[in-house]
């Protein structure tokens, strides 16, 4: 549960009780969210989601609060996951994909030339440039996740 | 200057680069982040002058030079002057006041490494209510898009401060 003190109505979720402190603001941070779902492919941006989420310490049931995530995309996906980053179910252009996000998560001053340059053998630089603000968002959404301790509604795992 | 093999056609050596990659690659979206600002104005939990010395210290971490060299007026009315703006990336000034500094901390952790320990917790809870925690959280989820414009060159790199018709953009405080 997350370690603010929150006045909440029974059954109302951790996220739930925080956006509503600012209900404006959640319905904008929404309208970002489908913005950046709508800017990069579905199965691109849930491995990239995914895998971000794990290094965070962020459980799949809290993302799925705040993407509009597909449950028989999630099940390659964690099957992936589980054997990251070699899984022979990943496409090359998820795997390159998914590794510039993880780079990007853990340390983004660290991502090189030759990282851009592996992301543009795959992608357009309009489209590098629509990943790149789609995982942004992801990045900034998991950290207010971790950084308040947003656990998942009851009754999801 | 654009990363390796990243271009953005057309685009201006100006503060508006960044404004334009949005417009040029991603305009919907570009629309939904300037949109999520409106209402992020419009929180008023957290002090002006708070608030504005974190999002100096997160366009300091992040390296963004727009957002550096731009100084929203409403902090400006409440006090912020450049030795702040010096403070924020201080940890041994005494300028700013012990509620600031938590806040700059806070964002610090948000920004390098969300996982809090207790006393930290316990301080942040003392000094803001949970309201004006989230208030900063929220607003560092726009202020910290410029992690990525940096990351990929579309960051101007001239000392020209950026001058945006606040008015237009529906807030007076970005």
């Amino acid at each position: 549960m997350t370690w603010l003190a929150l006045e909440r109505a029974p059954g109302t979720s951790d996220l739930e009780a925080i956006l509503e402190l600012h209900p404006a603001t959640a319905v904008a941070l929404r309208d970002l969210v489908a913005a950046a779902q709508a800017s990069v492919d579905d199965d691109l941006l849930q491995i990239t989601a995914l895998r971000m989420a794990q290094v965070l310490g962020v459980s799949e049931a809290v993302l799925a609060q705040l993407l509009d995530l597909d449950p028989d995309a999630g099940a390659r996906c964690r099957r992936a996951l589980m054997a990251w980053p070699s899984s022979p179910e990943l496409t090359e252009r998820e795997r390159v994909s998914a590794c510039y996000a993880e780079q990007f998560v853990i340390d983004h001053s660290l991502i090189t030339d030759a990282d851009i340059d592996a992301m543009l053998t795959h992608h357009s630089s309009a489209e590098l440039f629509r990943f790149q603000v789609s995982i942004g968002v992801v990045d900034r959404l998991l950290r207010f996740c971790r950084i308040f301790e947003i656990e998942p509604p009851r009754g999801a795992s | 200057m654009t990363r390796a093999g990243f271009v953005v056609e057309g685009a201006p050596d100006s503060p508006a680069i960044s404004a334009v990659a949005y417009e040029t690659y991603a305009p919907e979206f570009g629309r939904a982040l300037l949109a999520y600002k409106v209402p992020l104005g419009q929180m008023t939990t957290v002090d002006h002058l708070t608030k504005e010395l974190v999002r100096l210290r997160n366009a300091h971490i992040n390296g963004c030079n727009i957002c550096s060299n731009f100084r929203n007026p409403k902090a400006l009315e409440a006090g912020l002057d450049e030795d702040l703006v010096t403070a924020v990336d201080d940890p041994t000034s005494d300028a700013l006041d012990r509620r600031q500094r938590a806040a700059v901390g806070f964002a610090e952790a948000f920004l390098l490494c969300p996982f809090l320990d207790d006393a930290t917790k316990t301080e942040l809870s003392e000094l803001f209510t949970p309201a004006q925690l989230v208030e900063i959280i929220l607003s560092l989820i726009s202020w910290s898009a410029n992690k990525s414009t940096v990351l990929l060159g579309v960051d101007y790199q001239g000392d020209d401060r950026l001058q945006p018709d606040l008015a237009a953009i529906g807030t007076d405080f970005l």
